[in-house]
């Protein structure tokens, strides 16, 4: 058994003991994740590794365990096991100045810990920098790359372009695996997405509440809940969330107690350990109370239609592709509704797709109130993580507010 | 009563020690050196006897600046942005942007009327544009740290160092000097690529006047002119400029134990 999935068969066995004792939203989030990361090395699923807007519904009905890079960047960062494998992609010549999350990828796959994929599929949007890793991997495990071209802008054509590039992903999948896809159990996944999206909605809606039921990492790296879109378990782990939330806040329950200060997070999470989101709860009683990326931005999808047309929808109308102006309201909706007094944007070093909007991103939260820090850190690579500094800044910020 | 503010920096350790009138009744500069909780009590054992008074008559005391964790007798710690605004509003109260050039970071903080901090921005991870930047340049150049700003005030031709890097633009300069480009021209050179980036911060925060320069390059009287310029033509420079964020961590801890 290689290290990693020692890694995640342990991972998914404490979790599964913990839940045992008691059951929460988020150990039972992590564990049906790390199920996820253990599927990587089933032999009777064929596996991807793809980039983080895939529709992975599509690759679960062709039988095809998927999992995005930076998942595994983030997850590697984590367990304090990245160093090396940043190391190793340096020594390969990828520069420190570019994406950590991918960086680790690479180092990961040229020291061959990694099972080898048999697939590799990329999305344009919201980062072209993936598609060039997912490249050189491909070269690495002499395997084509597919790319669904993404369109920037949402009309009537640019969704039957897309919904031709899912297409053209099962007919490539289908080409290399000899796996065909089960309509049925595609349109299966599109109603458990609805019924997943309805507890998410009211979950969500409860952190609304003052003092929030959530602490600040209940809902930390629930982006990575795309890897179970379309599942049971994700219906389950949906459900969960909105009853913990909901009995929070019928007994009047914070998930920080005394909760001073309400934040919004901008992007991701640092994924490696430090003291930030310690520090902003025990000195200063701030909670993160919504991250945008948890937004569910989505319309419950049409179960009666084409399943891949509803997928296309989803995909093509995230806040984050396409014109800014569309993620601005968003952020300015979310600091509003979530009555937070202040933002926090950790622009992750090597990170281009978000990089030129820093300053509007600012102007559109001061336009309800929200002053917003920009922290210059890299979210996966802790050598280039100066935390005396960060902290510095994190805390004349929380002076401020 | 008398309250105490201490400000660790990377490179000097400050002590300021007011009275109930905010009046400062002593203070010290002290270099940090390697261990900066020694460098912290020095720093304050020196004040305390300058002051002619014992721990006993403290009531509050505020550490600030990186080191503001290695204080074990301070009442809170509060970082040096928000001191160096409560310092410098102090001294001149029209104050609505501060430009603070300290060892190893550079910041810019904008106050609204009231003196309260209302945004700021500070240099990356990086030492480029600080007081560390340009002791590495003075020693390249051997000549005293004190000496580069009135030489540079005599410069005659504008000399451009392209280098962000610390240790590429000391390599810069080094080659420069090996083409016996005039030292005068070479310090105007430094810290023009000081004062650009300053001018950067100062433009994303939105500066507005008055505008006051803290820390210890602000003793630096061409890097003050330069900034002074990109300031409109004015600028406020305290006496002591070096001890404005261990004064500001001193007044607040005076306006924290009235309200206690």
């Amino acid at each position: 058994m290689s290290m990693l999935e020692t890694y995640f068969a342990q991972l998914e066995e404490g979790l599964k003991k913990k839940l045992e004792r008691k059951t929460t939203a988020r150990r039972k989030f992590i564990y049906e994740i790390s199920r996820i990361g253990g599927k990587m090395f089933d032999d009777n699923l064929s596996s991807a590794w793809t980039t983080v807007f895939v529709p992975f519904e599509i690759l679960n009905a062709m039988g095809v365990a998927g999992n995005f890079i930076e998942f595994v960047g983030a997850m590697m960062a984590g367990a304090g096991i990245g160093r090396q494998y940043l190391e190793k992609a340096e020594a390969a010549g990828y520069s420190t100045d570019s994406c950590a999350y991918h960086r680790t990828i690479v180092g990961a796959a040229l020291e061959g810990i990694m099972p080898e994929p048999d697939l590799l599929i990329g999305a344009s949007c919201p980062c072209d920098g993936g598609i060039k890793v997912l490249k050189r991997i491909g070269e690495i495990y002499k395997k084509d790359v597919f790319v669904i071209n993404t369109p920037y802008e949402y009309t009537p054509e640019s969704l039957d372009y897309l919904v031709n590039q899912f297409k053209a992903m099962i007919d490539f999948i289908k080409e290399r695996t000899g796996r065909d896809i089960d309509f049925d159990l595609l349109r299966q996944s599109i109603r458990n997405n609805n019924k997943a999206r309805e507890y998410l909605v009211e979950a969500l809606e409860l952190c609304k509440n003052v003092p929030s039921p959530a602490s600040s990492n209940d809902w930390k790296n629930f982006i990575m809940f795309v890897l179970l879109a379309g599942s049971e378990p994700a219906i389950e782990v949906a459900r969960i969330y909105r009853d913990e939330f909901k009995e929070k806040v019928g007994k009047g329950l914070a998930g920080l107690a005394d909760e001073k200060y309400r934040l919004l997070w901008i992007q991701n999470r640092i994924q490696f350990k430090n003291n930030l989101i310690n520090i902003l709860e025990s000195k200063f009683g701030a909670n993160v109370v919504i991250d945008e990326l948890n937004y569910i931005y989505w319309e419950p999808m049409d179960e009666e239609g084409d399943p891949l047309r509803a997928l296309a929808i989803r995909q093509i109308t995230h806040p984050i592709i396409g014109n800014i102006d569309r993620r601005l309201d968003v952020l300015a909706m979310l600091g509003r509704e979530y009555k937070c007094h202040g933002a926090i944007n950790p622009a992750h070093w090597g990170c281009r797709q978000s990089g030129g909007a820093r300053y509007m991103f600012k102007e559109a939260l001061r336009e309800v109130d929200v002053p917003v820090i920009h922290l210059d850190v890299d979210c996966v690579d802790e050598r280039n993580f100066s935390e005396g500094q960060i902290i510095t800044r994190l805390e004349a910020f929380m002076e401020m507010l | 009563m008398y309250y105490a503010g201490i400000d660790i920096g990377s490179l000097s350790t400050e002590t300021v020690i007011i009275d109930d009138n905010e009046k400062s009744i002593a203070y010290n500069i002290f270099p940090t050196g390697a261990n900066s909780k020694i460098a912290a009590q020095k720093s304050f054992n020196l004040s305390l006897e300058l002051a002619g008074i014992s721990p006993d008559n403290l009531q509050y005391i505020v550490a600030t600046g990186y080191g503001r964790i290695s204080v074990p007798f301070a009442s809170k710690m509060v970082t040096e942005i928000t001191c160096h605004g409560r310092g410098a509003y102090h001294l001149f109260p029209g104050t609505r942007t501060i430009i603070d050039i300290g060892g190893q970071d550079s910041k810019v903080i904008k106050l609204e009327d009231s003196g309260k901090v209302i945004d700021f921005a500070m240099n990356d991870k990086c030492a480029a544009g600080t007081g560390r930047f340009l002791e590495v340049m003075a020693r390249a150049m051997e000549i005293d740290l004190e000496e580069m700003g009135p030489m540079s005030l005599k410069s005659e031709e504008e000399i451009s160092i392209s280098s962000m890097c610390t240790v590429f633009a000391e390599s810069e300069v080094i080659s420069l000097v090996a083409q016996a480009r005039p030292k005068e021209d070479i310090i105007n050179g430094i810290h023009n690529a000081i004062c650009s980036r300053i001018s950067a911060m100062m433009e994303r925060i939105g500066m507005e006047p008055e505008v006051s320069m803290t820390g210890g390059v602000a003793k630096n009287s061409g890097i003050v002119a330069k900034i002074k310029q990109r300031a409109g033509g004015k600028i406020n420079v305290p006496d002591e400029p070096q001890i404005v964020g261990a004064l500001g961590a001193a007044l607040i801890a005076r306006d924290i134990a009235n309200r206690e």
